[in-house]
């Protein structure tokens, strides 16, 4: 993706200590989200990687208050989402979609395509009538299907269609910000490449901002400008994509690149692999002091008393370890 | 092999349109359901059946000269012949006539505590499902406890205050029958709400009202349908039952249970008298269970086995 100018753009979205914890059984709280801060600014796409079970999507639906936060702040454009009344809440709902992860689940399979592409339209009374067929037409081409689709049911398009008709939805309000929620992990190869460049057009074309939710590093590579890195709950490193490929600091970070395969036999045989010892602690009863102590191969004292903050230690580049200087 | 040169050939580019068009004609939900429910013979056997069985029991005892009620004592428990086409009881009343007008009843029962239960327990079900949390785990508890009483001691206790009859029989069968309904449709629901297309619609900033009426009915409507299939049947033998142990429909009135339980008394002497209810009563039993069966298969292919 070409460069783009990001750093003199202003934040739209600033995310502030925000934790969302879980109630499993009585007396345990499963901490998804433990006090994560980050910004997004206007016109950028923010990769968030991390392994399963990290938060990530949580993440993602405590942002836009799918579900409400236990904890912290979550400005957008001047708003605080999380203290917003019911009637502020439908206006927000305009400026922000979500794209999920399984096309199978994400479309009402009793409702028509154009029903679901105009569904948006329709609960905050934006087109009726022609003016409404029109645009959902206009919709379905954008994102490369026809328009005589609009007739039909879900089932009877291929996953890749599907997930194209939910981005046509999420469009459908035109929304400034779309949370991506591993909109590619469910589909094959092919079509994975489709669906990220025609997100990519549609964010020059619309000026769209992204957070762009995966475990797939090379693709997240690809779309991102930024990037953070997410591990039990916590943020582990943010920075530039460049940055973060060409000098990992963060040991997670180091081990998650180390992961990547490269397509040549001969330097994919003599590198060293940093496989990480263990298995991820349960979130219910994270490790004391860094989430990451208990599998980190340099983790000293100080490590398991004390959690360490996210400090910016060279322009742009924010890590959270004790270690890196 | 004849020669190839290139001139043979045109260049015709590419139609990029046609690789995503859809040949299948598009049908509805309920289109496609109808169009393999028409392909199972026995369903469509079993609902002519039942809609056969259904105008006889509306028609046949408004065109036929005799009444339910009022015997001839000069006709007395008469084989069937040409004039009492299922012949006359032991008070001269027509069968034929009785055993339609108590079909009717029978079906209007079960039609009614069908719906009764579909109501509240979609309601009930619907509400616990959609709140969940606390007010869930309180409405279920109730349901359990209610569900802990036997059917047959709500029909003694009602009886015992209301007196027996057609109000008391569908409020006992409707009061033991509502939890089962809950239970279905609460279980969908809590199913269906956590799916991604619930959440897309809560992300447009679709209401709670919107979200119910278009998105979970819609999804939970086929399984309502098919376990109201089968209430049907089952509160008409529940009655039939009552009936028999003396317990449902008083005289003059009738019902395919009480008609049987008068038909046992004759069988040694009259056996057409049980027979011609036994086998009403029977036939829709069937039918029912069959039709239910391929309205199943046809509207969940899932549950298909």
């Amino acid at each position: 993706m070409s460069e783009k100018n990001l750093k003199d753009r202003k934040n739209l979205i600033e995310v502030k200590n925000l934790k969302k914890h879980f109630k499993v059984g009585r007396n345990q709280i499963l901490k998804a989200v433990d006090g994560i801060s980050f910004n997004i600014r206007e016109g950028e796409t923010l990769g968030l990687v991390g392994e399963s079970g990290c938060g990530k999507s949580t993440t993602g639906r405590t942002l836009i208050r799918l579900y409400e936060a236990t904890d912290g702040d979550v400005i957008f454009d001047g708003m605080n989402i999380h203290k917003l009344n019911r009637k502020e809440m439908k206006n927000f709902a305009k400026q922000v979609q979500m794209i999920f992860q399984d096309p199978y689940a994400s479309l009402n399979p009793r409702m028509t395509v154009g029903d679901i592409i105009g569904e948006g339209m329709d609960i905050h009374n934006i087109r009726k009538g022609k003016e409404r067929t029109a645009k959902i037409y206009e919709l379905l081409e954008t994102v490369g299907l026809n328009r005589e689709h609009a007739s039909r049911f879900p089932h009877e398009f291929s996953g890749g269609q599907r997930q194209r008709i939910g981005i046509a939805r999420a469009l459908s309000i035109e929304p400034k910000f779309i949370v991506c929620d591993e909109p590619i992990s469910a589909l094959d190869v092919s079509i994975q490449a489709q669906v990220v460049n025609l997100l990519e057009d549609l964010q020059e074309k619309m000026g769209l901002t992204y957070l762009f939710i995966a475990h797939d590093l090379s693709m997240v590579k690809h779309i991102s400008d930024r990037i953070a890195v997410m591990y039990l709950g916590a943020i582990m490193e943010i920075t530039t994509s460049k940055h973060l490929y060409e000098e990992p600091l963060h040991p997670y970070t180091q081990a998650l690149l180390s992961a990547i395969p490269i397509p040549d036999p001969d330097i994919e045989r003599s590198r060293n692999r940093i496989i990480l010892e263990g298995d991820v602690p349960s979130p219910i009863n994270p490790p004391e002091g860094c989430k990451f102590q208990k599998r980190c191969k340099y983790a000293k004292d100080i490590c398991r008393e004390k959690a360490p903050e996210l400090r910016e230690v060279k322009p742009d580049h924010f890590v959270a370890c004790h270690l890196v200087k | 092999m004849a020669e190839l040169s290139k001139d043979k050939f045109v260049i015709e580019g590419k139609r990029t349109s046609d690789a995503e068009s859809i040949v299948r004609p598009s049908l509805t939900y309920w289109a496609d359901a109808w169009r393999r429910l028409k392909t199972n013979k026995m369903a469509i056997t079993a609902m002519v059946i039942l809609i056969i069985v259904t105008l006889f029991a509306i028609f046949a005892p408004i065109l036929s000269e005799f009444d339910y009620r009022t015997g001839d004592l000069l006709e007395v428990n008469r084989q069937p012949d040409a004039e009492h086409w299922f012949g006359t009881d032991e008070l001269g009343r027509d069968l034929y006539v009785r055993v339609w007008e108590g079909t009717r009843i029978s079906l209007f029962i079960g039609i009614v505590t069908a719906m009764l239960n579909f109501t509240i327990g979609v309601l009930y079900g619907g509400i616990s499902g959609y709140v969940g949390g606390n007010i869930d785990n309180i409405m279920m508890r109730i349901v359990e406890i209610l569900f802990s009483i036997p059917y047959l001691l709500w029909v003694i206790m009602l009886t015992t205050v209301m007196g027996s009859g057609l109000f008391t029989i569908i409020v006992a069968l409707s009061i033991a029958g509502w939890g089962g309904m809950a239970r279905l449709v609460r279980g969908q629901i809590l199913q269906i709400k956590e799916m991604e297309f619930v959440m897309a619609a809560k992300t447009l900033g679709a209401d709670a009202g919107r979200i119910i009426t278009k998105h979970l009915i819609p999804n939970t409507i086929g399984v309502i349908i098919i376990s109201v299939t089968f209430a049907i049947p089952t509160a008409i033998f529940a009655e039939a039952f009552l009936s028999f142990i003396g317990l449902g429909i008083k005289v003059p009135y009738a019902s395919l249970g009480s008609l049987s339980k008068d038909g046992t008394r004759m069988l040694l002497v009259h056996p057409y008298q049980l027979v011609f209810p036994s086998i009403v009563i029977s036939l829709i039993m069937l039918s029912f269970q069959i039709f239910g069966d391929g309205l199943r298969d046809a509207l969940d292919p899932r549950l298909r086995q």
